[in-house]
């Protein structure tokens, strides 16, 4: 048998370069936590240059604001503005100290990445490159670089460097790449390994690993410079316990920077190994130079210390990039943690700016969850292209959403502020039922937005064929990481607002207890649901609704997009590839039919409403407030129902993206029904309550604060029953799966 | 003799020794001394650091040229104590000609001196000093008795 014939076929790669690297995110979530942690600090500074006396004095003023004595939402709703506003001034003169720190910690970032290509060149006694010390190398980077379609670097080199390495360093726009004195002379002794170690540097350039690598650290330098070390100052005259207090959050911090910051280093290593093996070719030298490398020290803390992987990865990882695709669980869950580190400093500085709860609460997470999103985002999406190139299922996304939400929780255990504020965190409430159920549905509700995005890649990839997906990828990325900003703001405002809550369900059940005392109307805890004021008021922010749309919508828009034959070429390193991708089924527009048809039966269920209530009860009753209060909670009610009844049904083909798909086009028929129904009334006698035109005369302000409400709570319904489908299924599955297939004995 | 006549020699030795141990270097001889010369210390401090993208290989030596500058260097001196015992008689200057004279630097200045040669002993306490150091500057046996061999070759047909 000749040696060609025992060679495995070598089939094209996938191509990694062909999605946004998650690079970005994961140093943009590392920035935004030691932001957080340096907005800290400077608030801790600002309060040591206040005299407790002053301090004690303010917040007592504000304490006659107090919402204790309130009576009714309207009078607590005054005290609470009274309250916050009070202490949001209290709390002003902080915001310019926290300002003016994060100032500090940007422009000496920005100087520290000035001076490290100076640093580096001098520490490790690095000297241009001339054309008369070198000039075939040189002329072989310039060709590269050409090659590799960016600006030749500035050559720098270390002529007593033995080693044959490169080392890509600078800032976009004067780059530059050290090559050693062992290396140039690979270039006389064997120049297509010399070729393959510049492509690889360059490479690093190409893909912009150098200047976020930099200024990633020129952040972190210059946080121990402008934040560490001032504190630590502030704190010569604490207790032993604050200090000891203030020392593992910190150290923590470091620890997740720099393991953070090699796990990142090294991933990026294998995609500069995969970006220069495509000019290098399945027989270039790259390949050979890796199974070269000297082995590293094995062991978990040499592992996690090293900032290149182990050359044995590397040469798998550019024979089959695959696995580089999925994000894997603890990049995950560092994610998460290290977002939610920053969430109750940012909270702090913007609450001398927005004072309303939920605002302040939605524009904390706005800051810090759209990059951690975009870390796990980009991580499923890939792995759906992954997955569907070869024709397989993508992966589920419940390990990496369970690691990510895990992250979440912990985040805030780690925040300096925890130092002397003590907040019932969701980890310190996990010992009590209550606090196990909030930290159950902050998980729930991250893991469900997760597997809606898995569901939307899958289904747009599949629909799209072999066509590129970059602004599809980038609006699933916007949808999910705006609806996880709502969630989280919205959890964490409700959370905190929980004793305010029970005073709104207190006053829904007053207002219905009035309502049942002159007419019918539905049970209590359906009114509450329907009419709770805390809900209606956070159904009613700008941005609940809209955001909840595209959720709804986003997914199935892609049965809208036709199939058309593709160029799959960018979708492979090497030529020959072919995309397996199967087709999108027309079961994924079922959800919007079921909506459909569950809208048009609540119509017909409203219009049998109407005439029962026309002829079954006088004018005289049909004409009293409760009545018509009673008569919109009733029908609100019904929409709500009928989305429920609808969202189980689009579970059962289309998952929970099917249950939003359809109760949102149920709810859309809902809003319809509840709105219309005067108009109706007013063209059809049998169908009216009371007289009127036959004409729209609903005011929009009202007709769009139903269409949120019912919209809405709708939602929640739907996917409640959409749950309950999927869960019933998912045990269905797994009965017949043990039918068919009995444990085996013994 | 000054430092700069030092160095020459050194330079020469080194230059003779990597022609027979590792030719393909000979083209960045130059600017590789220039920058040993300029900084000896260099060479002990740097590297054996892993590298942000840089391409990982750091630990792994290939380059002779600065190791054989180095260890030229530590031979002159050794070179210099060795003969300054049979040289006392003839005075301090003396030193620098045979030395000179070992590595062909002389100049042609120096034909009415008697050679310096060193005996097959003296030259073996060399060629243990050269892998000695070799080996201290990270070389492999392999290579460190390569540049020893080299070195030696070059003082015994100077």
């Amino acid at each position: 048998m000749s040696s060609q014939a025992a060679e495995p076929e070598r089939r094209p790669r996938l191509n990694p370069f062909a999605f946004p690297s998650d690079t970005a995110f994961r140093f943009g979530v590392l920035i935004t936590a030691v932001v957080g942690a340096n907005l800290y600090v400077w608030q801790w500074i600002a309060i040591t240059r206040r005299s407790p006396t002053e301090q004690i004095a303010g917040a007592r003023a504000c304490l006659q604001f107090s919402a204790s004595n309130a009576t009714t939402n309207g009078q607590f709703s005054d005290a609470s503005k009274a309250f916050t506003a009070c202490v949001s001034d209290l709390y002003g003169y902080q915001v310019g100290w926290m300002l003016g720190g994060t100032a500090a910690l940007l422009l000496t970032a920005a100087a520290i990445m000035l001076g490290i290509p100076m640093w580096i060149t001098r520490r490790r006694h690095l000297r241009p490159l001339t054309a008369e010390d070198a000039p075939a190398a040189i002329q072989a980077v310039q060709e590269l670089s050409r090659e590799q379609g960016i600006r030749a670097p500035r050559l720098l080199w270390n002529p007593l460097d033995p080693s044959p390495g490169g080392l890509a360093f600078g800032h976009p726009g004067r780059y530059s790449v050290a090559l050693t004195g062992g290396l140039l002379v690979k270039q006389a002794t064997d120049p297509p390994a010399f070729r393959a170690i510049v492509r690889h540097e360059l490479a690093h350039i190409r893909n912009r690993d150098v200047g976020i690598t930099y200024f990633t650290l020129a952040t972190w330098y210059a946080f121990l410079l402008v934040a560490v070390l001032p504190f630590a100052l502030t704190l010569l005259d604490e207790g032993k316990l604050l200090i000891w207090s203030v020392t593992w959050r910190l150290v923590l911090l470091a620890a997740l920077v720099y393991l953070t910051r090699n796990a990142v280093l090294r991933s990026r290593e294998v995609y500069a190994d995969l970006r220069a093996s495509v000019p290098d070719g399945p027989d270039g030298a790259l390949r050979r130079v890796l199974a070269e490398l000297p082995r590293p020290a094995t062991g978990l803390l040499g592992r996690v210390r090293r900032v290149h992987p182990a050359p044995e990865r590397r040469l798998a990882a550019v024979d089959d990039p695959r696995p580089l695709f999925p994000l894997g669980a603890v990049a995950a869950f560092a994610a998460g943690l290290t977002a939610t580190i920053a969430y109750g400093n940012v909270t702090q500085l913007l609450s001398t700016i927005v004072t309303e709860p939920f605002d302040l609460s939605f524009f904390a997470a706005l800051a810090i969850t759209p990059l951690a999103v975009g870390v796990v985002g980009v991580g499923i999406w890939r792995e759906a292209f992954a997955a569907l190139a070869e024709g397989r299922e993508p992966a589920s996304p419940w390990i990496d959403g369970l690691a990510f939400a895990a992250g979440l929780v912990l985040g805030p255990e780690l925040a300096l502020e925890g130092v002397v504020v003590v907040r019932n965190t969701l980890v310190r409430d996990l010992t009590n039922l209550d606090g196990f159920l909030w930290a159950a549905v902050l998980v729930g509700g991250v893991v469900l937005l997760l597997a809606w995005l898995r569901t939307c890649a899958s289904l747009w990839l599949r629909a799209l064929g072999g066509r590129r997906s970059r602004a599809v990828e980038a609006a699933g990325l916007l949808v999910a990481a705006s609806a996880t900003t709502v969630f989280i703001g919205v959890f964490y405002a409700v959370r905190d607002l929980r004793s305010a809550l029970a005073f709104s369900r207190l006053g829904s059940e007053a207002q219905h207890a009035s309502v049942d005392a002159q007419v019918w109307t539905v049970p209590v805890r359906v009114w509450q649901y329907v009419m709770d004021g805390e809900l209606l008021f956070v159904v009613q922010k700008p941005y609940f609704v809209p955001v909840l749309a595209l959720l709804s919508l986003f997914p199935l828009a892609a049965v809208f997009v036709r199939r058309r034959p593709a160029d799959t070429s960018w979708a492979f390193l090497d030529p020959g590839g072919e995309l397996k991708t199967p087709s999108l089924s027309i079961r994924a527009f079922q959800p919007l039919l079921i909506g459909a048809a569950a809208g048009f039966a609540f119509l017909v269920l409203a219009a049998v409403v109407r005439l029962g209530m026309h002829y079954g009860a006088s004018a005289e009753t049909r004409a009293l407030d409760a009545t018509l209060l009673s008569f919109y909670v009733s029908m609100v009610a019904l929409a709500i129902l009928i989305q429920l009844v609808a969202g189980a049904a689009g579970a059962w083909r289309g998952g929970l993206v099917g249950a939003l798909g359809a109760s949102f086009v149920a709810g859309c028929f809902g809003w319809l029904g509840v709105v219309g129904g005067p108009t109706a009334g007013g063209c059809v006698t049998p169908l009216s309550l009371n007289p009127g035109p036959c004409a729209w005369t609903i005011e929009s302000t009202f007709s769009w604060h139903v269409f949120q409400q019912v919209i809405a709570e709708g939602a929640i319904a739907g996917l409640a029953g959409g749950l309950v489908v999927v869960g019933a299924k998912a045990l269905l599955h797994r009965r017949t799966a043990e039918d068919l297939h009995p444990a085996a004995a013994g | 003799m000054s430092a700069a006549q030092n160095d020459e020699l050194v330079a020469a030795l080194a230059r003779a020794t990597v022609e027979k141990a590792a030719p393909e270097e000979l083209p960045l001889f130059r600017p590789t001394s220039e920058a040993y010369f300029a900084d000896p210390q260099a060479l002990q401090r740097g590297g054996g650091k892993e590298a942000m993208l840089g391409f990982g290989v750091d630990a792994a030596m290939m380059l002779m040229t600065p190791v054989v500058l180095q260890v030229a260097k530590d031979v002159i001196g050794f070179l210099g104590q060795q003969l300054r015992e049979r040289a006392a008689a003839e005075g301090e200057g003396a030193i620098d000609r045979m030395i000179a004279k070992l590595v062909h630097r002389d100049g042609g200045e120096s034909d009415a001196e008697p050679a310096a040669e060193l005996t097959d002993e003296q030259l073996e306490q060399v060629r243990a000093f050269a892998i000695e150091k070799g080996r201290a500057l990270k070389l492999s046996d392999e290579r460190a008795t390569l540049l020893a061999d080299s070195l030696v070759g070059s003082l015994a047909t100077a």
